[in-house]
C-alpha cells in the first residue's frame, strides 16, 4: 500500500470512529499527528514524493 | 532563577515571519532573560536565519519532507518522525506556546506541543477549534473576516506576546544613491502591470539623474523583470538599471536595502525586510492589501492606497478590470519618490502645491505615527475620511480599551457628508445590538437561576438556550444591515464559543460576562458615532432609543 493509500485509510478510520463516538470521541496524540500530516500535505502537496 | 521559555509558532509566509521577528525582538528587549523558540516552515524561514538567530535561541523548521522522506515511506514511520519532532520541542519544557498563525496545520501542531500555557488557535480533545486568549479571538474574528482592523500586525503580535514598548528605535546609517524596486507581489490583484511600472521608473530615473535603480525579486519573477528592463521606454536609462531578480539571497537583498536610499514596492516580503533595515519605503497598496494591517513597521514609510469603496477587496472576489490599479497615478507616485530622494517635507502644503488634485482625489497617502496606541496611519493629504476610516478609528479606541486597558484620547474624524450619513445609519444598528445583548444577559441570568435551583427544570433551561440562539441569529442578521458593526458581533460570537467553565452554570456565567461586555462596547460605539456625526444629525443615546428599537427587535 502506498503512503497516500495508507493516509487515506487512516483518515477514513478516524472519521468513522469520530462519527461513532459523536462529540465525546477523544482524539489521541497519534490522531493529531495524522491530522497534522494530512494538513501539511494539503499545504505543501506539491513537495510530497509519490 | 531559570529563564522563562516561550515558543512561537508561525507557519505562514516570509513577510509574517519577518513581522514575528520584529515583535519578538521587542519582547527580547523588554525581557532579556526570556528564552525564545521559533517554529516555522523551512521554506519560509530558513532564508531569514541571519536575522532570526539574533532573537531566537532555538529554531525548529517544519518541512513535510522530513516526515515523508521517500516514495516508499510508511505511515507508521511518518507518524514516528512527527512524534520525534514534537518530543524534541517538548524537551524544552516550555512555559508558554504562542501560535501566531491561524491555519489548520498550526492548530494541530499547537495541540501536540506541551506547554504550561498556550495562546492562539489549537484543538480541544474532540478536535474542535479552541481559542482562549482574547487577542487571538480578535485576530480570528476581525482579521480573518473583516477589513476594519485598525492595528498593524506587528503590534498585534507584540500585544499577544506581551511586549511592553511600542516604538521601533531608529538608527541613522549612511546610504548610497540607490533606489531598490520590487515591482512584484503574490497575486495579480496586488501588483501593477508592467506598463505602469515602466512609466513610474521612467519618471523616477529621469527626475533623479544621480541615482541607480536595482530591481529585486525571486526566481519566479525573472520573466516579468525582463519585460520591465527590456521596455523600449527604459532603454535610454539601461546603464543605470541593475536587474538582480532571481540572483540575490534574502540576506543579500537585506544588505542591498541597508545601503539604499529608497525602496519602491507593493505589499510584499521585501517591504517588511526594508522595515528591518529602516530603508525609506514607498508602498503601493492594491487589491486585497490592508494598509492599516500590513504597512511595514518603521518610521520611514509612505503607503499610497486607493480611496475606493471596494478597496481593499477580498481574495475570492473576482475582478477583471482592477480599477484600483488606475487610482494610483504613476505621475503622483513619481513626484513622491523624487520628493523623498530630494529630502523635501511631505505634508499637506506639499500636496497642495506640487500634486494635481486630479491625482489626489482617488488616493490616500498614509504615514505612520507611533504612540501608546501602537502604529497608526495618518493620511497626510488630510482628505476627508471615509466611513471605513472613521470606524477603524472607533475600533482602535474600543479594542485598545477592551483588550489592552488603554483609555485613549483620539481626535474625532473629519467626515465627508456621505461618510457621516453611513455613520448615522449605524446608530440604529447599535441600538438594536445593544438591546439584543441585553436579551442575551437576561436569558443567561435565567439559565443560571434555573440551574442553581434544587430541582432545575431541563425544559426551562432548553427554552432559554433556544432564546440565546435566537439572539445570535438576530445579531448575525444585524451584520448584513450594518456591516461596520461586524467586528463587535463576530468577536463576541467567537468569545462566547470559547467560554470557560466546566458545567452549565460556569459556562453561562462566562457568556453573561460576554454579553455584558458586548453591550458596553456597543454603547461606546454608539457614543463615538453620536459625538462624531454630532448634534446636527442626532442627539440621543442608546438608552433613549431603546423603546423605539423594541419595535424592531423581538426575542
Amino acid at each position: 500500500m502506498s503512503i497516500q493509500e495508507e493516509i487515506h485509510k487512516a483518515m477514513k478510520d478516524l472519521s468513522n470512529s469520530s462519527k461513532k463516538g459523536g462529540e465525546s470521541h477523544m482524539l489521541s496524540s497519534e490522531d493529531f499527528s495524522l491530522l497534522l500530516l494530512t494538513s501539511l500535505i494539503e499545504d505543501e502537496g506539491e513537495n510530497v514524493k509519490n | 532563577m531559570s529563564k522563562t521559555k516561550i515558543a512561537i509558532v508561525q507557519l505562514t509566509r516570509i513577510g509574517d515571519v519577518i513581522q514575528t521577528f520584529q515583535a519578538a525582538k521587542q519582547l527580547k528587549l523588554d525581557h532579556p532573560g526570556t528564552s525564545l523558540t521559533l517554529i516555522a516552515r523551512r521554506d519560509m524561514a530558513h532564508g531569514l536565519d541571519f536575522l532570526l538567530s539574533e532573537v531566537f535561541d532555538n529554531i525548529f523548521y517544519l518541512d513535510i519532507r522530513d516526515f515523508i522522506s521517500h516514495k516508499d515511506s510508511k505511515l507508521k514511520d511518518c507518524l514516528g518522525s512527527i512524534s520525534e519532532y514534537i518530543e524534541k520541542i517538548n524537551g524544552l519544557e516550555l512555559d508558554l506556546l504562542v501560535n501566531l498563525s491561524f491555519n489548520k496545520s498550526s492548530s494541530y501542531l499547537a495541540t501536540l506541543i506541551n506547554a504550561k500555557n498556550k495562546m492562539g488557535i489549537r484543538r480541544n480533545e474532540v478536535n474542535q477549534l479552541a481559542i482562549h486568549d482574547k487577542w487571538s479571538q480578535y485576530v480570528y474574528s476581525s482579521i480573518m473576516n473583516s477589513t476594519l482592523n485598525p492595528f498593524n500586525l506587528v503590534d498585534i503580535f507584540k500585544y499577544t506576546l506581551g511586549a511592553k514598548t511600542y516604538e521601533p528605535s531608529y538608527v541613522e546609517s549612511p546610504r548610497e544613491n540607490k533606489i531598490i524596486v520590487h515591482p512584484f507581489a503574490s497575486t495579480r490583484k496586488k501588483r501593477w502591470g508592467t506598463h505602469k511600472w515602466v512609466d513610474l521608473l521612467h519618471k523616477a530615473l529621469k527626475d533623479n539623474p544621480g541615482f541607480d535603480l536595482h530591481i529585486v525579486g525571486a526566481k519566479n519573477d525573472e520573466q516579468d523583470a525582463l519585460k520591465l528592463v527590456e521596455a523600449p521606454a527604459l532603454q535610454e536609462f539601461s546603464h543605470r538599471i541593475h536587474n538582480e531578480t532571481g540572483l540575490n539571497s534574502i540576506e543579500q537583498t537585506h544588505a542591498l536595502l541597508s545601503r539604499a536610499k529608497l525602496l519602491v514596492c507593493h505589499d510584499s516580503m521585501v517591504s517588511h525586510l526594508a522595515a528591518v533595515t529602516q530603508t525609506p519605503t514607498v508602498v503601493l497598496s492594491l487589491g486585497t492589501v490592508r494598509p492599516a494591517e500590513t504597512t511595514p513597521y518603521q518610521h520611514n514609510v509612505l503607503n499610497i492606497a486607493p480611496r475606493r469603496s471596494c478597496f481593499p477587496c477580498q481574495a475570492e472576489t473576482a475582478c477583471e478590470l482592477l480599477p484600483c490599479h488606475k487610482d494610483i497615478s504613476h505621475q503622483m507616485a513619481g513626484q513622491i519618490v523624487s520628493a523623498i530622494l530630494q529630502e523635501q517635507t511631505l505634508d499637506r502644503s506639499f500636496f497642495e502645491k506640487e500634486v494635481s488634485p486630479f491625482y489626489l482625489n482617488s488616493v490616500s497617502v498614509f504615514a505612520p505615527h507611533f504612540s501608546e496606541m501602537g502604529m497608526e496611519l495618518i493620511d497626510i493629504t488630510e482628505a476627508a475620511q471615509t466611513a471605513d476610516d472613521a470606524f477603524k478609528a472607533f475600533y482602535r479606541i474600543i479594542w485598545s480599551f477592551y483588550l489592552r486597558g488603554v483609555d485613549a484620547a483620539y481626535p474625532l474624524p473629519n467626515l465627508s457628508p456621505e461618510s457621516a450619513s453611513t455613520l448615522y445609519e449605524h446608530q440604529k444598528g447599535c441600538s438594536n445590538l445593544f438591546e439584543l445583548y441585553g436579551f442575551g444577559m437576561k436569558y443567561s441570568k435565567s439559565i443560571i437561576e434555573e440551574a442553581k435551583k434544587n430541582e432545575p427544570k431541563v425544559s426551562k433551561i432548553q427554552e432559554y438556550i433556544a432564546k440565546l440562539s435566537e439572539v445570535d441569529q438576530l445579531a448575525s442578521l444585524t451584520k448584513g444591515t450594518y456591516p461596520h458593526l461586524k467586528p463587535i458581533i463576530d468577536f463576541f460570537f467567537v468569545n462566547k464559543a470559547n467560554a470557560s467553565g466546566n458545567n452549565i452554570i460556569e459556562i453561562t456565567e462566562s457568556n453573561l460576562l460576554s454579553f455584558h461586555e458586548a453591550r458596553n462596547l456597543t454603547q461606546i460605539m454608539f457614543d463615538l458615532i453620536n459625538k462624531t456625526v454630532g448634534p446636527s444629525l442626532q442627539n440621543s443615546s442608546v438608552k433613549d432609543n431603546s423603546n423605539d428599537s423594541k419595535k424592531d427587535v423581538e426575542v
